[in-house]
């Protein structure tokens, strides 16, 4: 008989969030919330340390590439100094904070006419399409033959296999899949973060699954 | 015939590994997966995707870290330094807002005895303190914060680290 596979676990934050938060991450939440209206810069350095290496993971899952990652999250923690008066502690800090990050690649990409990441982009069916991928009206390409930021980080042989596939994803599918799979975030909270329906959410996850699921068959019949 | 009876069930893994998937629905799968290996393939190939996903490392610089601690502490001091102003900017805002009502309403009521003493229209006279003091001196105290933050934020722009 088969194992029961682990991925099939509701995760307990699905049923009691909308809004209200487990008791027990309440405290830290409540004293995160504390500390960023006193713009205590101890807990920011705090945060830096603990959030760090999420964000930079987060920014290049959403840019698909290295170069501006510094600078946006340098900004991302500056902003959350500004503004840390509008975290009120009621919800998880990380969806507060991706959320900033996202708000910042947002304008960053406008004003490179890099790409878009408008809700409006992700009907298409297509999670390979370029469509949101342009500049100056002819699709986006690389500086150069370097290899991408996931062939870099590609730590596995499954990982080496799907680096290609996650570097021509779209970014909203790519943003989807670390947002639930990295990240470990709700629905709800991608949504918040992302600022689309649950429904669109979904699909994005299920169309990102689907790309790189194919792209290991694919690996698996040519082995 | 196949592919439809394996369809909805394929969903149903999309959906758990989405985090969403009921507790009946939960069982139902589970039951299924059981029973059928190409279900339990595509789910078994779907967390292989979840788990490839983890197989990326992404070190930060090794002085982002660094870089971003002197800015977090560059930026603190100058809102620290922008406090005092801008509780001071509140005060006198408040201040001066206070003094129009009391001074308007003061002149108002002095407007008759003054019309009474120099001999003036009561109606004339109220109209002349209403256009030359009350709504000149409301005016300057709604455009008082605005010319009072001028000047700091030109002094915060040339500052800023952002």
């Amino acid at each position: 008989m088969r194992n029961f596979p682990p991925l099939l676990r509701i995760p307990p934050r699905m049923l009691e969030y909308d809004g209200i938060m487990a008791v027990a991450g309440n405290t830290d939440t409540q004293r995160i919330a504390r500390g960023l209206r006193q713009r205590d810069v101890a807990l920011l350095h705090a945060l830096v340390v603990e959030y760090q290496f999420r964000l930079v993971r987060y920014l290049i899952y959403l840019l698909g590439r290295r170069d501006s990652v510094d600078d946006l999250v340098q900004e991302t923690w500056l902003r959350v100094l500004e503004r840390g008066r509008s975290y009120d502690g009621h919800s998880r800090f990380e969806p507060w904070l991706f959320a900033i990050a996202r708000n910042l690649t947002i304008d960053h990409l406008r004003q490179r006419r890099i790409f878009s990441l408008d809700s409006s982009s992700d009907d298409s069916g297509n999670p390979h399409s370029r469509h949101s991928l342009e500049q100056d009206g002819k699709p986006l390409t690389l500086a150069s033959h370097d290899p991408s930021p996931f062939e870099l980080a590609a730590r596995t042989e499954d990982a080496q296999r799907l680096a290609h596939t996650l570097e021509t994803l779209e970014p909203i599918y790519r943003e989807a899949l670390v947002l639930r799979f990295q990240e470990d975030l709700s629905l709800q909270e991608i949504a918040t973060v992302v600022g689309v329906p649950l429904t669109t959410v979904s699909s994005r996850i299920y169309r990102g699954l689907a790309a790189l699921r194919a792209q290991l068959e694919e690996a698996q019949h040519a082995n | 015939m196949q592919t439809d009876l394996h369809q909805p069930m394929r969903r149903l893994v999309d959906r758990s590994l989405a985090g969403e998937l009921s507790s009946s629905e939960h069982h139902s799968l589970r039951d299924h997966l059981h029973a059928c290996a190409a279900c339990q393939k595509y789910a078994d190939d779907s967390r292989r995707v979840i788990a490839g996903l983890g197989g990326f490392s992404f070190p930060a610089n090794a002085d982002l870290q660094a870089k971003v601690f002197a800015a977090l502490a560059q930026r603190a001091q100058q809102l620290e330094a922008a406090q005092p102003a801008r509780r001071r900017i509140v005060h006198t805002c408040i201040a001066a807002l206070l003094l129009t009502i009391v001074g308007s309403l003061a002149a108002l009521h002095l407007g008759n005895p003054l019309a009474g003493l120099l001999h003036l229209e009561p109606a004339k006279t109220q109209t002349g303190v209403l256009a030359l003091w009350v709504l000149p001196s409301l005016c300057f105290c709604l455009f008082l914060p605005a010319l009072l933050l001028l000047p700091a934020r030109s002094m915060n722009k040339k500052g800023s680290v952002l």
